[in-house]
């Protein structure tokens, strides 16, 4: 499997913004470039925290016709934050995505939406990968705020200071809530065990 | 995986390791996204991002070359437009506002003095005499009066009756 390593600080402000004031000036070879930077650790994200593909899929492509949008429409300043602005947008449409997905009360299993398990049998490779299936179900265990930290840290790549200048919240307090939620992580493989069964729970994912 | 000097300084070894896991329970999300979705958000986003190509009404190119970002919005640009166009007919209407009100009078008031001045010379004028006429006139009414009392200077030769004296 071909890892995909991330750089959490992010490319030099000197790098991204010319890219950037391009992309705003309707240079498509820009946006491109934007996407590919990004596209990935988005779905991440929106992937770990709706645990449906085929949602994810959909959101994240939605963050991004928000984002074009935006540096469209000037709703956008650089100030050498654009990676956090970019993960605060995609948050901001998951969370509506989600509340739309409650409202329609169609019958779907609500561990669905807060980050079901793939079930094991699915898995197109035939790898049972139990550590990290384990690990994933007890991320899904967490409560909000840690759980977001996790998959921002995580998921999405993002460092500890963009992290505060995405939830406007001191760096020390990210740091000490980053400890705790791994404290409970620990806690919850310790008491839960890296059993797929017990992580799947039976529960197949809601793929359309 | 590329790290930085960005992490948390407090964490034992046991949980460094778990933190590891994490990072590669990332990875591993990252790595199961479809490969068809950055095509399709490129397509997704084409019609919005051409949209900025130059030749739409835009800043200077100074600007979008610098940030872009910092761009006026149509919506405030239209605005602008209008509030200028207030201001200008406006200032059109105070402009002139002057020349309204003072109507025809736009040179000097015409005094009445002058006015009689003209009516005199219009009259005199009119009625076929002037100054050298008047004055020849004068003269030929001083000559008539003049024959007219030699004319009725008695002769003293002459009586009414033969002889006698009065």
């Amino acid at each position: 499997m071909e890892v995909m390593p991330i750089e959490r600080s992010g490319p030099p402000p000197d790098e991204l913004s010319p890219i950037l004031a391009r992309a705003c000036a309707g240079d498509e070879s820009a946006w491109r470039i934007l996407v590919e930077r990004y596209w990935r650790r988005v779905y991440a994200l929106v992937r770990s925290r709706c645990g449906r593909s085929d949602l994810a899929e959909e959101v994240t492509q939605s963050v991004f016709v928000t984002v074009a949008t935006k540096l469209r429409d000037g709703g956008y300043q650089e100030e050498g934050r654009f990676e956090p602005w970019l993960f605060l947008v995609a948050m901001n449409r998951l969370r509506d995505e989600i509340r739309r997905q409650r409202r329609q009360a169609t019958p779907t299993d609500p561990a669905s939406l807060s980050g079901a398990v793939q079930n094991p049998a699915d898995d197109p490779a035939g790898e049972h990968q139990d550590e990290l299936d384990a690990l994933r179900a007890a991320v899904a265990q967490l409560g909000e705020q840690d759980r977001e930290i996790i998959e921002l840290r995580h998921h999405a790549g993002l460092s500890f200071k963009q992290i505060a200048a995405m939830q406007g919240e001191p760096i020390g307090t990210l740091l000490a809530r980053h400890h705790r939620a791994l404290k409970k992580l620990r806690s919850l493989m310790e008491t839960d065990g890296p059993t797929p069964a017990a992580t799947a729970g039976g529960r197949p994912e809601k793929d359309a | 995986m590329t790290r930085t000097d960005d992490h948390n300084p407090e964490l034992p070894c046991g949980l460094r390791d778990l933190e590891r896991s994490l990072d590669a329970l990332g990875e591993r999300s990252r790595s199961d996204a479809p490969e068809g979705l950055a095509e399709r958000i490129c397509a997704a986003t084409s019609g919005t991002i051409t949209a900025l190509r130059p030749g739409e009404l835009r800043l200077s190119g100074t600007e979008a070359e610098t940030h872009g970002v910092f761009r006026i919005g149509r919506h405030w640009r239209l605005a602008a437009s209008v509030a200028l166009l207030v201001i200008a007919v406006v200032a059109v209407i105070t402009l002139q506002r002057p020349a309204i009100n003072n109507g025809g009078d736009t040179g000097a008031p015409v005094a009445l003095s002058d006015e009689w001045v003209d009516f005199e010379v219009s009259f005199v004028s009119d009625s076929g005499f002037d100054s050298d006429a008047l004055n020849s006139l004068d003269s030929e009414l001083d000559a008539l009066e003049l024959s007219f009392n030699e004319a009725w200077t008695l002769d003293e030769s002459l009586t009414f009756n033969d002889g006698e004296s009065l």
